[in-house]
């Protein structure tokens, strides 16, 4: 059952993994090992026993999540062969790229012997020398090449554990894709709705008033072009705030008296990016909410302002309100209707800039209700394209 | 009064061809307006006439304004070019031809006039201010009950036109000084102040907040008073807003309590 090396060297033996089908072979093999530290110097991992071990194994995944044969994985052959104690490891692709570690005695034999076990997907071997399939999500996904007197079930088990660590780098990368992926599926849409009523208000204007409808063309294509933007993930505060005076304006064509809209915004928050749509739709609901009810008075404020190292945007209307509970299950998508602007807005912020960065909704029954969005003025990674 | 620039329309577009050259001929400084729907016919106005500025397509078949560009500045002495596009994307590009302005369609009269100013700048040089010694307003003379003392630049808010004269207004109070709105301008612009307005001169690290009222119109607020900005100049002061916010123009992140 368990493997054991022909010729273990005394200093090596106490951190060699004896591979085998049940790890507690392994742990029976050792048991004058002192605590188990785990930790990383080498020195410690010699006295670490199979915690070093394990160790080990952590780094060769860690160091494999670039692909068989990607920026790091020659320190996971190297770290293969220490655990195997072979005279070389070498790790191969499916295209035939080669990386190894140790002496290879002859290099073109490992290389004939890779190729062999990529086209037949079966183990090969000659003279001292044993290439092994390695499989990812029951996948041939590269070649283990191990070189020198290892027993057959520790290369095997080294293959196994190569490829479950390239399958969960995969699930990661995947994993990290999707993220993005939703990120940009949330970026807000246009409302159709508001498309066709401000059509509509343009329509009007056009033999009645000629030049009001050609500036609200303008401001439409602004509105437009910042919503259908499709270079970069983020926006500044100033680009933000420009497709919010263009729809403002658009609402204002719409709505007639019944909407009145104050901005104000500190000059020194203008270069704060932020995700594309991401003030609009909260703009966006306090109109809704605020002024195309029956009886809202509609008065909608916009304010951003500087906050220490962060930025404090604050979208408040003076309509109906709503009970604060019903307003946290917005916020948690748990509501029957709408709201779905906000939680989509929440969940970009949270994405983007941390689980502390969502949305803040103040509000009671009658009593209107103000959503506050704060945001880091400088958060690394999130640049304006 | 400067003389009138002479204008060339690229587009192969009729019905966007025929608004931009409504627009320009709508615009007092812009005198004949040539227009052309391809790039051949507009390098044979081009060849033919002394042309001012251009104002050009980016994506026409055959050969688009950047390459048509291109090939302008390998002129002795080329028109200015003005880009005219419906993508953004193209904005880098262009003014790595030396393009002076890059208007998005449809164009407004106002950014387009903020384009012609410009290229008024641009085209003739010859015409600004004799290069009086560098900084000569950098403190202005003001007459204070009898006796003359100085107004620092550094100490203006913001300077509004009265006529003939101008009030420059500072924390101590405003001074009315004999000089037009726009020779001031010519000697203030280098030092970080934007004209907002017909009567409006604002110094652009003064802005605190930047107000938009109920009716839609735009007011830079600043300690001294609210500033208004006109339409036609707002694109332009929140760029320059944009641009001092970016440098750390606006000092100390927390300033609440100055408001």
């Amino acid at each position: 059952m368990v493997a054991v090396d022909a010729d273990p060297a005394p200093e090596d033996s106490r951190s060699r993994w004896r591979f085998g089908r049940r790890g507690a072979d392994a742990a029976g093999a050792s048991p004058a090992e002192g605590p188990a530290t785990g930790a990383a110097k080498p020195a410690q991992r010699r006295r670490g026993g199979q915690m070093g071990t394990l160790a080990e194994g952590r780094r060769i995944a860690a160091s494999l999540r670039g692909g068989i044969t990607g920026p790091e994985s020659g320190t996971a052959a190297r770290g293969l062969r220490r655990l195997l104690d072979a005279e070389a490891v070498a790790l191969g692709d499916l295209h035939g790229e080669l990386v190894w570690a140790g002496r290879l005695a002859d290099h073109d034999a490992v290389e004939r012997l890779a190729e062999e076990v990529l086209r037949t997907d079966a183990r090969a071997s000659a003279a001292g020398c044993v290439a092994l399939p390695v499989h990812a999500r029951d996948e041939l996904a590269g070649v283990l090449v191990v070189t020198g007197p290892v027993p057959q079930a520790a290369g095997k088990e080294a293959a196994l554990w190569v490829g479950e660590a390239l399958e969960r780098a995969r699930l990661e990368e995947s994993a990290t894709a999707a993220e993005q992926a939703e990120l940009r599926a949330l970026r807000a849409e246009i409302s159709p709705h508001f498309v066709y009523n401000s059509l509509s208000a343009i329509a009007s204007f056009v033999g009645s008033d000629p030049e009001r409808a050609r500036d609200l063309m303008l401001d439409f294509a602004e509105y437009t072009r910042h919503s259908l933007a499709r270079h970069g993930d983020y926006t500044t505060v100033e680009g933000e705030f420009r497709a919010i005076e263009a729809y403002l304006a658009l609402a204002r064509a719409v709505l007639g008296e019944r909407l009145r809209v104050q901005v104000r915004i500190a000059p020194e928050i203008l270069p704060v990016a932020l995700p594309y749509l991401a003030l609009q739709p909260l703009v966006e609901n306090a109109v809704r909410h605020g002024v195309e009810l029956p009886g809202g008075s509609g008065l909608v404020q916009v304010s951003g302002e500087a906050d220490g190292t962060e930025c404090v945007i604050a979208v408040e209307d003076d309509g109906p309100g709503m009970d604060p509970e019903y307003a946290a299950a917005v916020l948690a998508g748990r509501a029957s209707r709408g709201g779905l602007g906000l939680v989509n807005v929440d969940r970009r912020l949270r994405t983007v800039f941390g689980a502390g960065y969502g949305l803040v909704i103040e509000t009671a029954e009658g009593a209107g209700t103000r959503v506050l969005l704060r945001l880091p003025r400088f958060q690394p990674g999130v640049v304006v394209a | 009064m400067t003389r009138p620039l002479r204008v060339l329309a690229v587009d192969d577009v009729a019905p966007a061809l025929a608004e931009l050259v409504r627009l320009l001929q709508e615009s007092p400084e812009v005198g004949a307006v040539a227009e052309a729907g391809d790039p051949i016919t507009a390098l044979r106005l081009i060849q033919a006439g002394p042309l001012d500025v251009v104002f050009l397509d980016i994506s026409m078949p055959g050969m688009n304004g950047l390459e048509l560009a291109s090939l302008l500045a390998r002129m002795t002495d080329p028109p200015v070019i003005v880009f005219v596009t419906a993508y953004e994307e193209h904005a880098a590009s262009a003014y790595g031809i030396g393009a002076v302005d890059y208007l998005l369609k449809p164009v407004s009269a106002e950014r387009l006039a903020a384009a012609l100013d410009r290229v008024r700048r641009f085209s003739t040089p010859d015409v600004a201010p004799a290069p009086a010694p560098v900084d000569a307003l950098a403190a202005v003379p003001v007459e204070l009950a009898g006796r003359t003392r100085f107004v620092r630049r550094d100490d203006v808010r913001f300077v509004e036109a009265q006529g003939d004269y101008v009030r420059l207004h500072t924390p101590s109070g405003a001074h009315l000084v004999r000089i037009p709105i726009s020779r001031l301008e010519e000697h203030w612009r280098h030092a970080g102040f934007s004209r907002v307005h017909r009567s409006y001169l604002l110094a652009v690290s003064a802005v605190r907040e930047l107000r938009s009222d109920l009716s839609g119109g735009l007011l830079a607020h600043t300690d001294v008073g609210d500033v208004p900005v006109s339409r036609r100049h707002a694109r332009e002061l929140r760029e320059h807003l944009l641009e001092a916010a970016t440098r750390g123009a606006f000092g100390s992140p927390d300033r609440r309590s100055a408001r």
